[in-house]
C-alpha cells in the first residue's frame, strides 16, 4: 500500500538526514520561523527569506520531481495574490509610490509563502513518519498533539489509498473518458467514497479503541540522543533566525 | 484462575438500522487453551460476536472475559486480557514502523522500552518477520501485515485471542503457515472464519452461527458442512 503520500517522507538525500530526527524538526523549525521573520518587501529581508530556502532546500537535497511540484503548488497558490494589487490604495503621503506599495504586500505573501511551503516541505522529506514520531516523543510538544499529527500522517495514506483504489476504479470501469458517464461517476462519488472512508474511519477508532491508543501512546522504543553533529547543524539554523530577526528589527516591517 | 476464559450467556446485539439482531442468543464458554472456530455465512454474526466480545458494540446478556463481567467500566480491563485480529489488519496498525506497532501493546502497559523491543523482536521472530522489524508498515504485503498485526495481538501474551478472518486475502503457503502458527500457540482462541480447513487444521471445536443463532456447537467439522450444504440446497433448486 505505497502511494505519492509514503513516498514523500523521508525521500530526500541530503545531509540533514544525518542528524537526529528531532533536530532536523527543529532546524527546519528555525529555517521556516527565519523566513516568516525576515520583512520581503526589504532587499535584505527578500535575500535572507529566499537564501534560507535555498540553503535548506540544498541542505536537506528532496527529489527534483518533489521541488517541481512544491514551486508549481505555490505558484498556483500565491501569485493570484498580485491580481488584488490594483485594488490596494498606498499611503499617498509616503516616499514609495502607490505602485509599488500596493504590490508590496502580494509580494510578501508570495515570497513567505513559497518559502515557508518549500522548507516545510522539505523538512517532511528529511523525515520518515518513524521519525517523526521519534521526533515529537524528544520535542516538547503536547502528547495529545503528538498522538493526533502521528495518526494525522499514518492515515492519510490510508485515505490516499482509498482515494487511488476509487480512481482505479473509476479508470477500468471507463469512467475518465468524459463525457456523461464521468459526470454521472463523479455525481455518485460522494455516497461511494464518503461511506467508504467513514466505515474505515469507525475500524480504525474500534481499533485505537480496543489497543489503547491515546496520549500515552506516543512513546518511542528508541530515542537517538543529540550528538556534536547535531548542534552542528542546529547552530547555524538559528544563527540564520537571529539574523533574520535583526534584519526585521532594523531593516523594515 | 481454571475457569473459562471467555463466557456468553445469551448475549444479544442489535443495530439500529436492523429489524432482526445481528446475534441473538449467543451462549457458550471457551475453556483456558481451548481453540474454537466460528463459522457461518457472511452476515451470520460472527464479526460482531467477536467485537462484543470486547466491548466495541453494545451488547444484552452478560459476556465474561476471565471471569470479569464485561461493562462500559470493565473493558479497558478486558481487553487487556484479549488480543484481537481485526479482518482488515492494516486497519489496526496505528505506528509507521512495524516495531513501534508490536511494542505498543507493551508501552502502554509500563512496561521498559527496552523489554518491550526485545519482547517485540521475539513475537515478529515466532512469526517468521523479524527482518521487518525496522520496515515502515506501508511497504508490507497483506500477509506481512497480517502476520505483524498477530504479533501486536501476541505480543502481550493474552490469555485469549479473538481473530476475525485470520486467513482473509492469503495465499495457500500463507494459510497454511498461519495454521501451523495458531495450531502452536498455548492462548484460548475463537477463530471467526469461512475456512474451513484453516478451521479444521487449527481448532478442536466448531460453533456454527445462523443469522446471529448457535446452529450447532461441536467437535465434528463433518457437520457443520453437513449444515452448510442444508443451507445451500433451497438455493441450488432449479
Amino acid at each position: 500500500m505505497r502511494n505519492a503520500w509514503h513516498d514523500l517522507w523521508g525521500c530526500a538525500r541530503g545531509p540533514v538526514r544525518l542528524l537526529a530526527p528531532h533536530a532536523r524538526m527543529t532546524a527546519g523549525a528555525m529555517v521556516f520561523a527565519a523566513c516568516m521573520t525576515a520583512p520581503p518587501a526589504t532587499a535584505p529581508g527578500a535575500a535572507v527569506c529566499v537564501a534560507g530556502a535555498v540553503a535548506w532546500g540544498i541542505a536537506c537535497r528532496p527529489p527534483g520531481k518533489v521541488v517541481r511540484a512544491v514551486v508549481l503548488a505555490g505558484l498556483a497558490l500565491f501569485l493570484p495574490y498580485f491580481l488584488l494589487a490594483p485594488l490596494i490604495h498606498g499611503d499617498p503621503s509616503a516616499a514609495t509610490p502607490g505602485r509599488v506599495q500596493a504590490l508590496a504586500v502580494p509580494w510578501s505573501v508570495f515570497l513567505r509563502g513559497m518559502a515557508g511551503m518549500f522548507v516545510s516541505i522539505a523538512t517532511v522529506t528529511t523525515l520518515t513518519a518513524a521519525d517523526l514520531h521519534e521526533a515529537l516523543v524528544r520535542l516538547p510538544v503536547p502528547r495529545m498533539v503528538s498522538a493526533i499529527l502521528v495518526q494525522v500522517v499514518h492515515q492519510t495514506g490510508v485515505l490516499v489509498h482509498e482515494t487511488r483504489q476509487v480512481a482505479s476504479a473509476m479508470a477500468v470501469r471507463g469512467a475518465s473518458t468524459g463525457g456523461r458517464t464521468t459526470w454521472r461517476v463523479l455525481s455518485s462519488l460522494p455516497r461511494v467514497w464518503l461511506p467508504r472512508v467513514l466505515r474505515r474511519a469507525e475500524r480504525v477508532g474500534a481499533a485505537m479503541d480496543l489497543r489503547g491508543y491515546g496520549p500515552d501512546a506516543v512513546v518511542a522504543i528508541r530515542v537517538r540522543a543529540l550528538r556534536p553533529v547535531d548542534g552542528l547543524a542546529l547552530a547555524p539554523a538559528g544563527a540564520w533566525l537571529a539574523f533574520a530577526s535583526a534584519v526585521r528589527w532594523w531593516g523594515g516591517p | 484462575m481454571n475457569g473459562p476464559v471467555l463466557e456468553l450467556e445469551n448475549v444479544v446485539v442489535r443495530y439500529e438500522a436492523a429489524a432482526d439482531p445481528a446475534v441473538a442468543g449467543a451462549s457458550f464458554a471457551i475453556a483456558r487453551g481451548e481453540r474454537t472456530a466460528l463459522v457461518g455465512l457472511n452476515g451470520s454474526g460472527k464479526t460482531t460476536l467477536l467485537a462484543a466480545a470486547v466491548g466495541l458494540v453494545p451488547h444484552e446478556g452478560e459476556i465474561r472475559v476471565c471471569g470479569t463481567v464485561l461493562s462500559p467500566r470493565t473493558a479497558s480491563a478486558v481487553r487487556d486480557l484479549v488480543g484481537f485480529l481485526f479482518n482488515v489488519p492494516e486497519d489496526q496498525l496505528l505506528f509507521p514502523r512495524v516495531v513501534d506497532d508490536v511494542a505498543f501493546g507493551l508501552l502502554r502497559r509500563r512496561v521498559s522500552a527496552g523489554e518491550a523491543r526485545a519482547k517485540a523482536a521475539r513475537a515478529l521472530d515466532a512469526l517468521g518477520v523479524a527482518d521487518l522489524a525496522e520496515s515502515p508498515v506501508h511497504h508490507l504485503s497483506h500477509g506481512q501485515k497480517q502476520r505483524v498485526a498477530l504479533a501486536g495481538a501476541l505480543v502481550a501474551d493474552p490469555p485469549l485471542l479473538l481473530l476475525d478472518e485470520p486467513s482473509a486475502g492469503l495465499d495457500p503457503p500463507g494459510r497454511r503457515r498461519l495454521a501451523r502458527l495458531l495450531a502452536g500457540l498455548d492462548a484460548a482462541m475463537l477463530v471467526a472464519t469461512h475456512d474451513l480447513d484453516l478451521a479444521a487444521r487449527t481448532c478442536s471445536r466448531f460453533i456454527l452461527l445462523d443469522r446471529g443463532r448457535v446452529a450447532f456447537d461441536g467437535t465434528d467439522v463433518a457437520r457443520v458442512l453437513d449444515r452448510w450444504e442444508m443451507d445451500e440446497a433451497p438455493s441450488k433448486r432449479p
